[in-house]
């Protein structure tokens, strides 16, 4: 079982992005993401436009319900003719929850081995979060998540 | 707040590539709502799958001048234009003459000013600061 916490990532003023920590890591799961791959030859343009397009969100556009790639659940911040993927939770438009991320291999995420168990765990994240919301323990206003921000996920599921 | 994020660089170049990527997808979305249509319309009248669409209004896709005019060519207007093109548009526009009231029927500006001739020979940029100022 793992246990993880729901942190505030970066604010900006029309976007709070927040981050989900694993207990006992030293890093967020989507600072884990960016030190993955930002060394990486292949997608340091990926990742660059990745940062960008989050302040870009954050600060001018608000986190409109378009500009996201819908990924079940869960949703990923789009790079055309990329396979990285950043997986994310889209709470409202001033809410994002940001996850982890990797290489979309195949045509079907089950088949990526990289990429599924970060597109799980957000799927997951989005389920207990709108679970916890059913039931008062999370609240949303504005821009702001408040409540119980912790959450357990005990085994990979089949998605 | 996170300082791995922070120490990201971006340069220049990047940043004016997403910044133009999602200035033409707000313009499209603009028409289309302008239009009251929908991005599946445009697939339909670009004959492109609703998915496709969708991958293009997300601000990172990179449009050839080529796609950009034909969704222009299939939505009647323009989705970009140049400075030199803004300043020939906008430098012909005419000046509206506008009464500005206090009071309702108490006009502030008496004078009628009807053309750029008019508004020069009449003093407006004074006249305009005068009843702006009464205002």
């Amino acid at each position: 079982m793992k246990r993880y916490r729901i942190n505030l990532y970066k604010s900006f003023k029309k976007v709070n992005f927040y981050t989900i920590h694993e207990e006992g890591k030293k890093f967020s799961e989507t600072d884990e993401f960016f030190l993955r791959f930002k060394g990486d030859q292949n997608h340091v343009d990926d990742i660059k436009i990745i940062k960008y397009w989050i302040e870009k969100i954050g600060n001018e556009q608000g986190a409109q319900e378009r500009y996201f790639r819908p990924e079940k659940n869960a949703r990923a911040i789009p790079i055309i003719k990329s396979k990285l993927r950043l997986y994310c939770f889209r709470v409202n438009e001033q809410i994002v929850i940001l996850g982890n991320g990797g290489k979309k291999s195949s045509q079907k995420v089950k088949d990526s081995p990289d990429a599924l168990p970060h597109f799980t765990l957000v799927n997951d994240l989005a389920y207990i979060f709108n679970m916890k919301k059913q039931k008062g323990e999370i609240v949303v206003k504005n821009n702001e998540i408040k409540g119980d921000f912790s959450f357990y996920i005990k085994e990979p599921k089949q998605l | 707040m996170s300082k791995v994020f922070d120490s990201i660089g971006v340069s220049d170049d990047l940043k004016r590539f997403v910044d133009h990527s999602f200035d033409v997808v707000d313009q499209i979305h603009d028409i289309l709502d302008q239009q009251s249509r929908t991005q599946r319309d445009l697939a339909k009248m670009l004959g492109k799958k609703e998915s496709e669409i969708s991958k293009w209004m997300q601000g990172t896709h990179n449009f050839t001048i080529k796609s950009i005019a034909k969704i222009e060519s299939v939505l009647g207007q323009s989705i970009i234009t140049t400075r030199q093109k803004a300043v020939k548009s906008f430098t012909h526009t005419k000046l509206v003459p506008v009464n500005v009231y206090a009071k309702q029927n108490m006009p502030i500006i008496q004078g009628k000013l009807r053309t750029e001739s008019n508004w020069k020979k009449n003093d407006g940029d004074n006249l305009f600061n005068k009843g702006l100022k009464s205002a």
